[in-house]
């Protein structure tokens, strides 16, 4: 915790800032990468939300309070920028955010950067099918293997709450796998 | 088939190779292969990642404080100017002028308003 602080101080710190940040990007930007990707499905989307993400980590370091781990503050811009890249992306072909990444899925079998198999591909419509919410607890959870207390900080929601979203979220893709027949 | 004997007792009771690791997958009722990530990249694409790239790009970019300031500057420019033009002598005066007077400028030095600029010959003929 002491080596983050100090870190956290060298980011802060015009003198070491860039240097630091350096180590940050090279440290965090593939799991990050994966994190936003697993949200907003398209390779190009997610450069672009990537560098807002990193950019917004730079502006804002000043106003981390340490009250959570760098980690978790991370995700969460990572998090926040996705699902607002998607709303502005969505509202700007007037369709809700749900139907825009429901018709993303749809369209992943063309994506040259997807190279599931069938499985993966019905995975994959099945959990843009969820709702906001269940769908980050489900990736975060499922495909990130990251833990509830972890989730808990980076959603802002009780792990009771994340419990409920991941038991409706699995219920849902079962369901949805099972009438698609694909199994 | 190869087996994994339990540590905790001397029993033999045993279960496939990797069989805890499958438990995540096999619940959904899936194979391991939707687990992996299907999702990949352009080649070589981490390695295009750098903080050099960012670092610069927040350099360049003006602050918001600045970027309003010239904002609100334009639109009092174009206030005060729009103010300086209706409040002009020259317009003023043109303001004052009846039709018939008009009517009679115009006739008086020959001009076709059709091919000229209207407005300036009136505000040249009320001056003089």
């Amino acid at each position: 915790m002491s080596d983050e602080l100090a870190f956290i101080e060298s980011l802060r710190n015009p003198k070491t800032q860039d240097q630091a940040f350096s180590v940050l990007v090279e440290q965090n930007k593939e799991r990050l990468y994966w994190h936003i990707r697993k949200i907003v499905l398209d390779h190009y989307d997610s450069d672009d939300v990537l560098q807002n993400t990193f950019l917004k980590i730079y502006k804002n370091i000043g106003k981390f309070k340490g009250d959570s781990r760098l980690f978790t503050w991370m995700y969460r811009i990572a998090t926040n920028e996705s699902l607002t890249f998607l709303k502005q992306k969505s509202r700007k072909l007037g369709i809700q955010s749900n139907e825009y990444i429901h018709d993303k899925a749809q369209n992943l079998r063309s994506d040259p950067y997807f190279d599931g198999d069938e499985i993966a591909l019905e995975l994959q419509k099945a959990i843009a099918s969820l709702p906001d919410k269940q769908r980050l607890v489900f990736q975060m959870k499922y495909q990130e293997s990251m833990k509830y207390k972890d989730i808990s900080a980076i959603l802002g929601t009780s792990i009771g709450a994340l419990k409920t979203s991941y038991h409706h979220a699995v219920k849902k893709i079962k369901e949805k796998l099972t009438t698609d027949q694909t199994f | 088939m190869s087996t994994t004997q339990n540590n905790r007792s001397s029993e033999a009771f045993r279960v496939p190779d990797g069989y805890f690791e499958t438990i995540n997958t096999r619940v959904l009722g899936m194979t391991t292969a939707a687990h992996k990530n299907p999702f990949s990249t352009p080649k070589g694409y981490f390695a295009t990642i750098e903080a050099g790239n960012w670092t610069k790009k927040i350099k360049k970019q003006p602050s918001v404080v600045r970027l309003n300031i010239l904002r609100y500057s334009a639109v009092a420019a174009v206030f005060f100017a729009v103010i300086l033009l209706t409040n002009s002598p020259a317009s003023s005066q043109l303001d004052t002028i009846e039709d018939s007077e008009i009517l009679a400028l115009v006739e008086a030095n020959w001009i076709m308003p059709m091919n000229l600029n209207w407005q300036k010959i009136l505000i040249q003929a009320i001056g003089r």
